[in-house]
């Protein structure tokens, strides 16, 4: 109340005339005494500056383990990142299920604890271990709460150095996996989209392929798994990220003694080499009775290191990051064609690409389809405005200073950087290259990168509403039963 | 419950929407004008919230708090209407509504929020329940200004911007809406369930989507009505959280809310008249799916029922993660492949309810296992460890909860506005410690027999009807 008083004083103060009326003690008449706010301009807003964001504390333990310390001040929970740097790549295959199934399973139990054990002490210390296997980089991570590291670190060990992968868990996994590929995902028009265009991008057998292996989940044995945490253990150099509120002295004293007799020297893997697609194709997938269509577009788009990805990503914001983004204001505001469409631009050291994705009532796909590519065209031909760089640059900049406000999110962005070899500098650097991007410059990349370039198109929906309207667009379409696409199997870009 | 109307879809909202809505036995209106002192806490308690409140003149309430780990802000407008407010023929016009406040008000024409909005380097979103609209938006500290220019500005004068043609083009979107959710996998699920818990004429039966007839027929003389009833100050909670003074948030709060003016209170719905249900009603849902799911479902309890601490604790001890006990039987069961258990409270009731799926078409023995466990919790109250274990892991994401801004705010409001207290997370926390074995026991049992029980199917092998049972469609 008093607050209140005093904020509603110091405002009369300032905005009443001098021959106003005495102010009554309370109530009502106290705000009717004061002038009401202007609003014959929207504020101004000061502008956001990126933060400043800590250097990772780099400690090179011995040769093949590196701790990485990026402090949090504030932040409640830690998280403690074994970063095994081999994956499916190094020690597997192309995406085998055995690998697959490997991180799935290793964290489920250990040689001391059956899996309702272990997941007993994870809840009742607040806990959490989990691990990802991937085609570089194996990973198990730790989530504990700062103030006691102790129980969190000994289960990690414990789960890291003496799993048990036990025959049900992996029965579990294996009818789960094989349900999702054979069943599930190929009645799920967002799953068809996804899987289609990563199909359709990476050839069978390319590092970066992510088709099912469904022969290997058939077949899948105990002995492989076991085999792949033993090479790992063997062979991989491990980077150790811990994000915290914490000191390098109490990393040393407390996380590294954990690490006793893990990593092996050795480089990192490269990147993979990859080129995209050189022909536009279109999939279709006969799904009925949802009287809706799904509809992907992917088209390649610069990798990380290519100087026109900070006008591609300025691009993208534009095109499908936010509700007046060029797509959602057409697509949504303007036809009512749909509740939503965003684009997302995913770029690595060796590859980029740009995905649209949309749903639409089926009588409305070939409109639009039609609306998808007049934006394109019209952003090849004028590219973007100084307002909508501007929102692009502002958007990047919160985005960065949201990076530590949350445990998960600073260990995402971080780890990101570990595994490009960028530092907090680097990472700056290319944030602030975004301000740079003029119109010209952003309309020579999108002319460059959309016009007359190829397109992999997957639409889902029933079959005989969509042909015709694909016909009238000149589209056309090789239909493919929904588990071959999801599968992959001679599902790729056309072969040169 | 289930935000319909995201203004778009994102990831599946967590149990932490669940338990943000947990613990408000002790809901007390705020005084007429108050101002709260700053919770005093130990710096260790990760409870601690240093939130102020005020109540100003016209009656809105306001939370705010200052966070300076990072540069957002994050500010988040609670209007206490929902679907349960709605009368026949205008089914769906809460959500609709909510749609429309972002088409433009007096002095922010058109497009203007969301233009001055992402102008800011911040983005939006919004989502309508049975019980309220909620409005949130994250920017940086820097936009403080223009965020309350915008919140006053369609709070107090949204009809000059309510246009025919903006009525026309949020019906379509809200019809793609409702068509893609209800086409997703499991899309129906809930409304279903809803209908089926709770009889015709009470107000959570129907969908918070609305109806297509009675959204088709919406017009800008029903909106500018809505608005005039229902965005009311003294029916609104702001809360402002982040990088900012909060005496000069508070002050600017004020300032700009200042010309808002409150028509009145907002009649509101006596939960001692609400129908119900006297025998479990048995639907079958033939649906886009490929296994079949059994949903178990009760009359759970309210916010501030006595029952609301022990229940959430109940279903973490049934199903949360491996070694729950319907959890078990995913694990050990090669033919089961999902399971679940969740109690969640509203301002009017609550659901408590339990689920299994199978890829084999056979509900029965879904149904008696789940029949089974609920009945064993009912008569053998649960270990201490299975009831520490549950804690915790509550105790976990309450404090999660906490940690982003964006979050935060949510919960704070939510805290004034059922508790009048910011603090409830702490008191959630107290509530969940005080449950003892019995307590969930005799939550269980009180239960009694289930409201619904619904199994969903794919159309293509759904199972026949039995003696007593339907097939469901939503409204």
């Amino acid at each position: 109340m008093i607050a209140l008083l005093l904020a509603g004083l110091a405002l009369s103060a300032d905005v009443a005339p001098d021959d106003a009326p005495p102010l009554e003690e309370d109530g009502p008449e106290l705000v009717a005494e004061v002038a009401g706010p202007d609003r014959s301009a929207p504020p101004p807003v000061a502008a956001a500056t990126p933060l400043p964001q800590p250097a990772m504390e780099v400690d090179a333990v011995r040769p093949g383990l590196d701790v990485v310390l990026v402090r949090t001040p504030g932040l409640r929970k830690a998280r403690i990142s074994l970063m095994f740097r081999r994956g499916s790549n190094q020690l597997g295959g192309v995406h085998p299920a055995s690998y697959d199934a490997f991180g799935w399973v290793w964290d489920q139990a250990t040689k001391r604890r059956s899996g309702d054990d272990l997941a007993v002490y994870e809840d009742k210390n607040e806990i959490d271990v989990w691990s990802v296997s991937g085609a570089d980089t194996t990973t198990v991570h730790l989530d504990t709460p700062t103030d006691d590291l102790g129980p969190g670190l000994s289960l990690l060990r414990e789960v890291v150095v003496e799993p048990r992968f036990v025959g049900k868990d992996l029965k579990l996994i294996r009818e789960n996996r094989l349900r999702w590929y054979l069943v599930e995902s190929s009645t799920d028009g967002g799953a068809l989209i996804q899987g289609g265009l990563d199909n359709l991008w990476v050839p069978e057998g390319h590092p970066l392929s992510d088709r099912p292996d469904v022969v290997g989940w058939r077949d899948l044995k105990k002995k492989d798994v076991i085999r792949h945490h033993r090479e790992l253990l063997a062979e991989a150099p491990l980077t150790v990220l811990v994000v915290g509120d914490m000191d390098m002295d109490r990393v040393r004293a407390e996380v590294v003694p954990a690490l006793d007799g893990l990593g092996v020297a050795g480089e990192p893997p490269k990147p993979p080499a990859f080129t995209p697609p050189k022909t536009s194709q279109v999939i279709g997938v006969d799904l009925y009775g949802t009287g809706r269509a799904s509809i992907g577009l992917r088209m390649a788009a610069p990798t990380l290191d290519d100087p026109d990805a900070p006008a591609f990503r300025l691009i993208d914001h534009a095109m499908g990051g936010h509700f007046l983004s060029r797509l959602n204001a057409d697509l949504r505001e303007v036809r009512g064609l749909t509740y939503g469409i965003d684009s997302s631009f995913g770029s690595g050291q060796s590859l980029g690409a740009w995905t649209i994705m949309t749903e639409v009532r089926l009588e409305d796909a070939g409109e639009a389809i039609g609306a998808i590519d007049e934006q394109l065209t019209q952003l090849a031909a004028d590219g973007l405005t100084e307002n909508e760089l501007g929102d692009g640059v502002r958007a990047r900049i919160s985005g960065w200073n949201a990076t530590l406000q949350t445990t998960d999110r600073a260990s995402t962005v971080y780890g990101s950087r570990v595994r490009l070899g960028w530092s907090t500098a680097d990472a700056r650097e290319r944030l602030d290259a975004y301000a740079e991007v003029t119109p010209a410059r952003s309309q020579e990349v999108a002319r460059r990168w959309i016009e007359d370039q190829p397109r992999a198109w997957v639409i889902v929906g029933e079959r005989s509403a969509l042909q015709p309207q694909l016909d009238a667009l000149d589209m056309e379409v090789t239909w493919l039963p929904g588990e071959l696409v999801i599968l992959g199997a001679g599902v790729g870009p056309v072969a040169e | 419950m289930r935000a319909w109307g995201l203004r778009m879809p994102l990831p599946e909202a967590s149990l932490l929407l669940l338990l943000a809505t947990l613990g408000h036995a002790l809901a007390t209106e705020p005084e007429a004008v108050t101002a709260a002192e700053p919770a005093v806490t130990a710096a260790s308690d990760p409870f601690a919230v240093h939130a102020r409140v005020v109540t100003l003149d016209n009656g809105l309430r306001v939370v705010v708090e200052r966070i300076d780990r990072t540069d957002e802000l994050a500010l988040h407008l609670h209007v206490g209407v929902g679907s349960r407010d709605e009368e026949p023929g205008q089914y769906g016009l809460a959500h609709l509504f909510e749609h429309l406040m972002f088409e433009g008000s007096e002095h922010a024409r058109g497009n203007a929020y969301d233009t001055l909005v992402t102008g800011a380097g911040g983005e939006n979103n919004a989502f309508t329940t049975e019980d309220e609209t909620a409005y949130h938006v994250v920017a940086p500290s820097g936009a403080l200004e223009r965020l309350l220019f915008l919140e006053s500005d369609r709070l107090g004068f949204l009809s000059a911007g309510v246009t025919e043609e903006a009525v026309k083009n949020q019906i379509d979107v809200v019809i793609q809406e409702r068509e893609q959710g209800y086409a997703a996998v499991h899309g129906k699920d809930y409304d279903v369930l809803q209908q089926m818990v709770y009889p015709q004429g009470h107000p959570y039966h129907r969908p918070v989507i609305g109806t297509v007839d009675d959204v088709e027929a919406f017009t800008v003389d029903k909106a500018r009505a809505f608005h005039r009833r229902y965005y009311q100050p003294s029916n609104v909670v702001l809360g402002v959280v982040g990088n900012i003074d909060l005496d000069h948030a508070i002050e600017r709060t004020a300032w700009w809310f200042s010309d808002v003016p409150d028509q009145g209170p907002v009649a509101r719905i006596d939960p001692e008249d609400l129908p119900r249900h006297g025998t479990t009603q048995r639907g079958i849902l033939a649906d886009n799916v490929d296994d079949t799911t059994v949903y178990l479902s009760w009359d759970g309890a309210a916010i501030n029922d006595p029952d609301e601490a022990a229940l959430v604790v109940a279903s973490f001890i049934l199903s949360d993660g491996r070694g729950t006990r319907i959890d078990r039987h995913y694990y050990k069961k090669g033919w089961i492949t999902d399971s679940d258990a969740r109690s969640w409270s509203q301002e009017l009731d609550g659901q408590f309810l339990v689920s299994l799926t199978s890829d084999k078409p056979k509900p029965k023995p879904l149904e008696r296992i789940l029949r089974k466990e609920v009945a064993k919790l009912a008569s053998k109250p649960p270990s201490e460890a299975e009831l520490d274990r549950a804690r915790r892991k509550i105790r976990g994401l309450l404090l999660d909860s906490l940690e982003r801004p964006a979050d935060r705010v949510e919960v704070l409001v939510d805290c004034v506005r059922l508790d009048g207290d910011p603090d409830c997370t702490r008191t959630d926390w107290a509530r969940i410690q005080a449950v003892t074995p019995a307590d969930v026991s005799a939550a269980i049992a009180r239960l009694g027999e289930p409201a619904a029980m619904l199994i969903v199917a794919p159309t293509s092998d759904a199972p026949a009807l039995d003696e007593g049972m339907s097939y469901v469609e939503p409204m």
